[in-house]
């Protein structure tokens, strides 16, 4: 009799022992699927990041025969591509990134006061493959924020936190927008 | 009572539990996949495990009609069941399946991409369901499906037991949710795609080979998987604890 019940309980802590850890290895895999997943959206940035850097130079050659007034923007532009190529961290590309987007707002907007410009064939298709690769590191960004976003709820919700804190996971930082970014671009006529 | 049929009834009800657990814990691991994927917007869609929602809509001349209704449909699922009733259990037990599957476009605001649902774990409400049997009138869909067809079950219909249709599609327009692998679209030349989306097909082979299609939200998912993997996890572990205990009282070791 004793022995059955030895049997029994013994089985009752097997099943315990593999539920709880199944359960475990499930929110350890689920953790690091999400750490990898916002080193993978951010690598998704960067490679539109790339080619769009790619496609600056052509632009700055089409344009600035024509926006000889605008000088400033695209120095800006060209400076902004420099820091990017040599940027090393997350940081330094976001803030060179949302340079660039700024500045070429600002040329696409201006673009409209060069009738010129504007029927160059060069230049139209170029703003059609940058403002694409722009719609794309929009939707992109939105998932690398909405990944971080995540991930941080995670690691700060039970149970998971205690599987995050052994793993020594923090949060990680969004991809924010630079507040001149967010204003209109102001065109004179 | 007999020790063989002691012995088989605790195998069985062993084998059932351990099968449960092992279910549960699939579950839990497909909510925890499920869980961790953010949602894409189609346009820049990414190689690699993807989660899309979006509209269905049908590539140009791809389309199947559903076996039943006839209706136009990208998938459908058929499934025939007999009633089966043996001592006090009476259930209805699946006689045979068909799926079939077109390729098709998933559609959201941004843009659309192309879906081969061929291995899927498909999740839809049935469409169409109707009973038939010799006390019946057999219903028209029925009726067309066995013209057309070489339906085996014909002499079950007319003299035996009774059978259960259902049709399960997918159709242009319909509302989707799809969790599976991004990979290169082989109907697109390579460096011919005018945008990156064009070249992507979402199929099956991912993580795990997790390949799902559903049309409920991704919360009822989620919520239908913990339920999943709570009743298989503590259901199957009872399952095991007593198919031990009858097996120890019936064997007077307890």
């Amino acid at each position: 009799m004793a022995l059955g019940f030895v049997i029994i309980i013994a089985v009752i802590v097997v099943l315990f022992i593999i539920g709880f850890f199944g359960y475990f290895i499930s929110i350890y895999n689920a953790l690091v699927r999400l750490k990898n997943d916002i080193k993978k959206a951010w690598a998704n940035i960067d490679v539109l990041l790339k080619q769009r850097t790619d496609e600056l130079p052509k632009l700055i050659a089409s344009v600035k025969g024509y926006m000889k007034h605008e000088k400033d923007t695209l120095e800006a532009l060209t400076k902004a591509r420099t820091d990017f190529m040599n940027a090393k961290t997350f940081k330094d590309k976001a803030a060179a990134d949302n340079v660039i987007s700024g500045a070429l707002k600002t040329i696409f907007a201006v673009a409209e006061n060069y009738p010129n410009l504007k029927a160059n064939e060069n230049f139209m298709q170029l703003q059609g493959r940058i403002s694409g690769l722009e719609n794309e590191l929009a939707d992109r960004r939105e998932f690398y924020n909405d990944s971080v976003n995540t991930y941080n709820i995670r690691i700060h919700s039970f149970p998971d936190m205690i599987m995050a804190g052994m793993l020594k996971y923090k949060d990680e930082e969004m991809f924010k927008v630079a507040e001149a970014d967010k204003q209109d671009v102001k065109v004179e006529f | 009572m007999d020790v063989l049929v002691i012995i088989g009834i605790f195998l069985a009800g062993l084998g059932l539990g351990i099968s449960l657990f092992a279910k549960g814990m699939y579950c839990l691991w497909k909510k925890h996949l499920i869980e961790t994927i953010t949602t894409s917007k189609i346009r820049s869609l990414a190689m690699g495990m993807v989660e899309v929602c979006g509209v269905v809509e049908a590539a140009k001349g791809n389309t199947l009609k559903s076996p039943l209704e006839r209706k136009r449909c990208v998938y459908y699922e058929f499934l025939i069941e007999g009633y089966k009733s043996s001592g006090e259990s009476q259930r209805w037990h699946v006689i045979d399946r068909f799926t079939e599957g077109a390729y098709f476009f998933l559609k959201d605001s941004t843009g659309a991409v192309l879906v081969e649902p061929s291995g899927a774990e498909v999740d839809i409400k049935p469409s169409y369901s109707c009973l038939s049997g010799p006390c019946r009138i057999i219903p028209d869909a029925v009726k067309g499906y066995m013209a057309r067809n070489d339906f085996p079950y014909k002499q079950r219909i007319y003299f035996s037991g009774e059978l259960r249709f259902t049709e399960s599609i997918i159709q242009p327009g319909d509302k989707l949710y799809i969790l599976g692998y991004a990979g290169d679209n082989p109907f697109v030349k390579e460096a011919s795609a005018k945008n990156s989306v064009e070249d992507i097909m979402i199929q099956g082979g991912g993580l795990g080979k997790v390949y799902f299609i559903s049309d409920k939200p991704e919360k009822e998912t989620l919520d239908k998987l913990k339920t999943k993997w709570m009743g298989g996890v503590f259901g199957g572990s009872a399952l095991i604890v007593f198919s031990l205990l009858a097996f120890m009282f019936f064997t007077n070791a307890i």
